[in-house]
């Protein structure tokens, strides 16, 4: 339990940091931090891109209007300059036209140097004639108007100013054929300024919205997402640190959804497998527990009494079995792990069957003689199977030991090999008279291969069966257990080999034997 | 006792524990009848009369708690649980379900046959008191105490006491007023507190209280001194 204390405790000191100061590296602050960032990149884009697109719209758009004004009211101011006009109408008419247009118009003069030949022409001297705007000022000889001039076509442009950019248009005025004079006009573009301001005030305060209400979604969408991962993860860590919990509440069918069905599902297996694991360690340890009790009662018993040479024999007797117990369940459980960790050793090989059976049929004849018992042996001659050799004699003596031990004294017990279906076949059957009538209940039939599972009292640590069936399905086979009124089979299947040399017919010492079918063997009588 | 040996039914699935736990009793001088399974014990128990059964908890067919509670169903002979495992659970479940004494194997033979001995010593001491007449009932509130026949009632009612239950109960009830540590409770019932856990005297002064106090949070009849044991109510 110390050791899982402090196992657990780092990370419950991380989550109790955790509660003291927000994670920085939470889901809730990437995804705000994420969310935020894709905003200001877009908000960016439309201030950078969209706003000057917008600006260098309207202002060609104001310039278009200025160019229309000009194009419409350029010809009249022609033809007025052309006539006889006083200074004063001129003026008047400038007005006029400037009221019109909404543009300052200013109309200048040109004066033109003569040409001396062979040098280059002097740029044209400009004068100012008449400004729509009262106060003086702007630039008569601007490189627009000399453009103008020297092209003897309107030019526009948009020039930038300290208080507002200008759309200005310069037409040259022509009277018969001459360019003399220019009309400029000039529009304050402060209205589209203001325009694209406003928008661009009115984007960054969207852009603020947008970010905060960003950032605070993201945040607590992922607080959200977070929160319900963290259930999986504080369950995790229960589970870690041995605790099992409940199932978690699968409320979603999303990602997390299948997150929690699957952690689900892994505590259940390992609950499962926890509880195998304990149920085997306390019946390991009771069956530990027993022979060692019986040694160290019979040994204190030894010790402390006073006990006739009778009693202290059967004792002695009693403390060898039980060491002997032991002993064997040492080796099962040795066994057991080997198999469970999957570095059981076995090699597979040819063995045969007569052979083998006889061998190990031999070993029991002092067990049978005390159990009263007659082994009958039925070999198929050529049963030979694909075995371990040792492996399997072990299994025939786990199902003999299990026939012996869970029948009455005289039960009769036949071990036979034959081949079905291209697979060798080992049964061992008990069949008493005593025997007729009981019935192998299902359940019995599907836990007699448990480990530890004993259906009676009769002894035996119920380890026997669960390692013969490892031990045949390791090696390519399987084991069954058909029980019927009259008798219980236990029967080893196994894949056949063709026998490693053939070997004339055996016969056997023992009485006669009945045939259970051509081709078989004597069977071999032990008792 | 000395006309006729006492009879033990002695109940282990082992062939080997039956034979190290039968040999020391019938060296005693007892009559052991040994019983491998549930089943077989409660056939055995209804063939025969029995001054003590010795009872294995890991049994087939039937486990021991099973078995005691069918025993104690319809006898108060006193059972002494051989258990295996030495957690509080058992020891608490074996006496919650009636059981007088228990012994966690492994136990030494010398302890088993002192417990055997006890609890024998306690049948004979209960039958000779039984035989003297054991003393005026008591009254006292809702409760009466009959000591020659170890009958209880409560508002009239008859209360079924386990074997110990009712010991326990009798030992407070004639020493009333009288503070009784839980080693002092153990050595009147057992004859000796060695082996003992004190705390099961915990476990049946609770269930003592279950069946005769009214309400056992707040008892009117045996009350706990902490620290050191029990008292019963001295007189109205």
């Amino acid at each position: 339990m110390n050791a899982r204390g402090a196992e657990r405790s780092p990370a419950y000191r991380r989550r109790l940091s955790d509660l003291a100061s927000p994670r920085l590296r939470s889901l809730g602050n990437k995804l705000a931090l994420l969310f935020s960032a894709i905003i200001a990149i877009a908000f960016a884009g439309v201030l950078l891109y969209v706003v000057p697109d917008l600006r260098s719209n309207l202002e060609e758009q104001a310039l278009r209007d200025l160019e229309r004004v000009a194009r419409v009211t350029s010809e009249p101011l022609g033809r007025a300059m052309g006539s006889d006009i006083t200074e004063e109408q001129l003026n008047e008419l400038v007005r006029a036209v400037s009221d019109r247009s909404d543009a300052r118009v200013m109309l200048l003069g040109v004066q033109r140097s003569v040409g001396v030949p062979g040098q280059p022409e002097r740029p044209p001297t400009l004068y100012r004639i008449s400004d729509s705007r009262v106060e003086p000022g702007g630039e008569v000889g601007s490189r627009l108007v000399r453009r103008a001039v020297a092209r003897r076509a309107t030019q526009s442009a948009v020039r930038s100013e300290p208080e507002a950019p200008v759309a200005r248009v310069a037409t040259p005025l022509f009277f018969r054929g001459r360019a003399d004079w220019v009309a400029v006009y000039s529009r304050d573009l402060s209205e589209v300024a203001e325009t694209v301001g406003l928008i661009q005030r009115r984007v960054l305060v969207a852009a603020a919205v947008a970010l905060f209400v960003a950032s605070c979604g993201g945040y607590l969408v992922a607080q959200a997402l977070a929160r319900r991962v963290r259930r999986v993860e504080s369950a995790a860590q229960q589970v870690a640190a041995g605790h099992f919990v409940d199932p978690l509440p699968i409320d979603s069918a999303d990602e997390i959804g299948d997150l929690g069905r699957a952690f689900n599902e892994m505590q259940e297996q390992l609950a499962r497998l926890d509880r195998a694991r304990r149920e085997f360690i306390a019946n390991a340890s009771h069956e530990l527990r027993t022979p060692i009790f019986s040694l160290g009662g019979f040994a204190e018993l030894l010790q402390d009494e006073d006990l006739d040479a009778e009693t202290r024999d059967e004792f002695l007797g009693q403390m060898r079995e039980q060491t002997e117990r032991l002993k064997k369940l040492a080796g099962d459980l040795l066994d057991l792990s080997r198999l469970d960790a999957g570095v059981l050793e076995l090699s597979v090989e040819a063995v045969d069957l007569p052979e083998l059976l006889r061998d190990v049929a031999a070993e029991f004849t002092p067990r049978l003689a005390r159990h009263g018992s007659e082994l009958e042996l039925a070999v198929a001659d050529e049963a030979a199977a694909l075995a371990d050799g040792e492996r399997l004699a072990q299994i025939v003596r786990v199902l003999l030991d299990n026939a012996l031990r869970h029948t009455p004294q005289g039960t009769p017990v036949r071990l036979t090999a034959r081949f079905d279906g291209g697979r060798a076949c080992v049964s061992v059957a008990d069949r008493g008279p005593e025997l007729a009538g009981r019935r192998v209940e299902h359940d019995v039939a599907r836990q007699a291969f448990d480990r530890f599972y004993t259906g009676d009292a009769a002894g035996g640590s119920g380890l026997g069966l669960a390692i013969a069936r490892e031990l045949a399905e390791r090696m390519g086979g399987g084991i069954r257990l058909d029980a019927t009124a009259t008798e219980t089979a236990f029967t080893v299947d196994l894949p056949a080999a063709s026998a490693p040399h053939p070997r004339p017919p055996r016969t056997t010492a023992a009485e006669p034997a009945e045939r259970t079918g051509a081709g078989l063997e004597s069977a071999t009588r032990a008792a | 006792m000395a006309s006729q040996p006492p009879r033990i039914l002695l109940v282990d699935d082992e062939e080997s524990v039956q034979k190290l736990l039968a040999y020391p009793l019938r060296k005693e001088g007892y009559e052991v009848v040994p019983a491998r399974d549930g089943e077989e014990a409660l056939e055995r128990f209804n063939d025969d009369a029995f001054d003590l059964i010795v009872l294995d908890v890991m049994l087939p067919k039937r486990d021991g708690f099973d078995v005691c509670r069918r025993l104690r169903a319809r006898s108060t002979v006193p059972i002494i649980m051989l258990t295996a495992k030495a957690e509080e659970f058992d020891k608490v479940l074996g006496l919650e379900l009636g059981a007088d004494d228990y012994i966690t194997k492994p136990f030494s033979m010398r302890e088993f046959r002192s417990r055997v001995k006890a609890a024998l010593r306690r049948v004979e001491l209960v039958r000779e008191r039984d035989r003297d007449g054991a003393g005026e009932p008591l009254e006292l509130g809702d409760l009466r105490i009959d000591f020659g026949k170890r009958a209880v009632t409560v508002r009239g009612e008859p209360v079924r006491l386990t074997y110990v239950e009712f010991e326990i109960l009798a030992t407070l009830a004639r020493n009333a007023g009288r503070v009784l540590t839980r080693a002092a409770l153990l050595e009147g019932l057992w004859g000796d507190s060695a082996y003992r856990d004190p705390r099961t005297v915990d476990v049946h002064i609770r269930h003592l209280r279950e069946k005769v106090e009214r309400e056992p949070r707040e008892p009117e009849y045996i009350f706990t001194v902490r620290g050191v044991g029990y008292h019963f109510r001295d007189a109205p």
